[in-house]
């Protein structure tokens, strides 16, 4: 074999290995389907920014969650991320196990950005999430950016009612010394576009949640125009607000000095979520001392079918927190489309009120 | 006793091994607690006096056992010994008064670690013991016949390297936890590897020293030093320009799959650690080189004065 064949066949080598075959899957297997069944609605409960970590009390956690979770007669609770924090596979075992034992039909969660840091591989929580019979999670090794993108579709009969995207909004976005936090990626976006023309294939009126963890642009334009703090460049306008921000100020590029620890940049996703018309609420954690919630619309036409942008209560006592806003946000969704938002208020004495969000 | 100084050094490297988890676990503990406004620092002050108490186990050892002369060992002995088993002492007491206020609610609490606090029990004993045999060893008249005897060095030597050992233990923790998630870096393998070689480099540097030079003495310790520094600067400097590539090829490798790698970049979005570990890996060996450089360079004018 001469010199030349040699390089060619080592060339043709290199480039078999280095390419890897693209992982795409159908729409439809990111989707696990449950139904209404016999009740006329259903309770979906965020928890957002649990936080246990190797010193967490758990079962102060278990007496807390679950009684929360019992008060606010959930059906589904959907953890938006930060689940964990310097945690090792117990922690994560243990709050799964608090869920899986607590008074819910279902769960699902999403990673937020420390939900990794811990002393357990990358996909350890999903794997043992769905070892639990009340997990709705779905994991597909695919291309799309992160590990928990999934779909839940909750059917009334044969008609597909209503749908839960869950998705995943990565953690940071590195690139110089003071790193921002990531976004919801293109392909992302794509993939939910793409999953709601699919669900309005089989339902055009089905109407849609969504949950991830790191908020969008868009909630800082929202609480502008509820704050009087808007001017004549701020994109959108809000019908209703309730709750404040807290968070101490910081910096996104292009955006300004904000309470919200937004991703690098504006997203699409609003847009196309607003284009679509099927989702009415955006709810979101990362941020543990803001509980603003804002009914928020960019085109005029949709000024009387907003989408509801929504900070989830700060679920427990883990890392920092306000005394004032701990719980979980509930929405109750009817068969017949309808729905109502309340923050469902727990303290650590257990004293549990609800409140509605507009 | 010449044939025996491999032990010495390989009980150092060990230690040195042994103290890398606990210290990056209670770096990690102790970031979080700060997120937290420090307010598991009362109830687990056993367990980070457990954790810190194991570095300063590897380092009582070193202090004891490499001597520069006798009688500096014996009062290396008798100092490290008392305060080794005060501290130990401190760690069993913290424990018992726990349990008996019920902060503790048994020996197992499942928390912090799978067997708290016990653990703490038994490594606050450990301190005593060892503790108590370095001072019966230090305050006894009969020779301590041990050891082995290294070059002479500054006190601020001896206190910058102890920092550098904490640094080292850290990332030495770090690295050896990286095979715990090791899966995540299969997407970014060659990007990993930068780290990973930063990460095993910063402690190397220290295991080196002990076993290859800490003992030389006079010109020897000079010309190895300024030797070997000079090639272990042009190490570290190729393994820095190695991750500042990757990195600015492909910087979201970062939060894609080190994430368990970097607890304060992940708790303050800033390049910390990376920094860190860049600036230790140049740093450190060309302090050294230049260190020596400068001792060498006026020992020669001496000479040539002489001449």
């Amino acid at each position: 074999m001469n010199k030349n064949k040699i390089i060619a066949l080592g060339m043709l080598g290199l480039l078999c290995f280095s390419c890897s075959a693209n992982k795409t899957y159908p729409l439809e297997d990111y989707i696990k389907t449950i139904e209404f069944g016999s009740k006329s609605s259903l309770n979906i409960l965020q928890l957002a920014d649990i936080h246990f970590s190797f010193a967490t009390d758990k079962e102060e956690q278990r007496e807390y969650l679950q009684t929360l979770i019992k008060k606010s007669e959930a059906d589904i609770v959907i953890m938006t991320g930060d689940q964990v924090l310097s945690a090792n596979a117990s922690s994560y075992t243990s709050l799964l196990d608090i869920i899986e034992e607590s008074s819910c039909s279902y769960f699902a969660f999403v990673y937020g950005n420390h939900d990794e840091q811990g002393f357990f591989d990358k996909l350890f929580p999903i794997r043992e999430g769905l070892k639990r019979s009340k997990c709705l999670n779905t994991y597909l090794d695919d291309d799309l950016f992160g590990d928990t993108n999934f779909v839940i579709n909750i059917k009334d009969g044969a008609k597909l009612a209503w749908q839960l995207y869950c998705l995943d909004s990565g953690s940071l976005n590195p690139g110089s010394f003071k790193i921002p936090y990531d976004v919801i990626h293109d392909e992302q976006i794509s993939w939910y576009e793409n999953q709601v023309k699919l669900a309005q294939q089989s339902n055009p009126n089905s109407k849609s949640l969504c949950y991830f963890h790191i908020p969008l642009w868009e909630f800082e334009y929202a609480y502008r125009h509820a704050y009087g703090k808007a001017d004549e460049s701020t994109p959108g306008k809000i019908r209703n607000f309730s709750g404040t921000m807290n968070e101490y100020p910081y910096e996104v590029e292009g955006l300004g000095t904000t309470q919200v620890f937004a991703g690098y940049k504006r997203t699409s996703f609003f847009e196309v979520a607003e284009k679509l018309g099927s989702t009415k609420a955006i709810s979101v954690g990362h941020d543990h001392k803001n509980n603003f919630c804002a009914e928020y619309y960019l085109d005029e036409s949709k000024k009387d079918d907003p989408i509801a942008l929504c900070y989830g209560l700060k679920s427990g006592n883990g890392l920092s927190y306000r005394d004032d806003m701990q719980g979980g946000n509930l929405i109750k969704i009817n068969k017949d489309g309808t729905y109502s938002m309340h923050r469902a208020n727990l303290d650590y004495s257990l004293n549990y009120s609800l409140e509605a969000l507009f | 006793m010449k044939k025996y100084d491999y032990i010495y050094k390989l009980i150092d490297a060990l230690l040195l091994t042994f103290s890398g988890l606990p210290i990056f676990f209670i770096g990690w503990f102790f970031i979080q607690d700060v997120g937290s406004s420090l307010v598991f620092l009362p109830t687990f002050l056993p367990l980070y006096l457990s954790c810190i108490g194991l570095f300063y186990f590897y380092h009582a050892y070193h202090f004891c056992f490499f001597y520069q002369n006798r009688d500096r060992q014996k009062l290396a002995l008798k100092g490290n010994g008392l305060a080794l088993s005060i501290l130990g002492f401190i760690i069993v007491l913290l424990d018992v008064i726990f349990l008996s206020n019920g902060t503790y609610k048994g020996f197992i609490i499942d928390r912090a670690t799978a067997i708290y606090p016990l653990d703490s029990f038994l490594l606050g004993f450990l301190f005593c013991i060892v503790g108590g045999l370095y001072s019966y060893f230090g305050f006894r008249k009969k020779e301590f016949e041990y050891g082995l005897k290294v070059g002479d060095s500054h006190v601020i030597f001896a206190i910058l390297s102890t920092i550098f050992s904490l640094f080292a233990s850290f990332f030495l923790g770090d690295f050896l936890i990286s095979f715990v998630n090791f899966d995540r870096s299969f997407d970014n393998f060659f990007c990993c590897l930068s780290v990973y070689l930063l990460f095993a480099f910063i402690p190397f540097l220290k295991i080196f020293f002990v076993c290859y030079n800490e003992e030389k003495e006079g010109i020897e310790r000079i010309k190895k030093g300024k030797k070997t520094s000079f090639i272990f600067s042009l190490i570290g400097l190729f393994l820095v320009a190695y991750f500042l590539i990757v990195f600015s090829i492909k910087p979201t490798f970062l939060s894609l799959s080190m994430v368990g790698n970097f607890p304060l970049l992940f708790m303050t979005s800033k390049m910390i650690g990376p920094l860190i570990l860049c600036l230790l890996a140049i740093l450190v060996p060309l302090g050294s080189y230049i260190y020596y450089f400068i001792i060498d360079y006026k020992n020669n004018l001496v000479l040539a004065k002489e001449e």
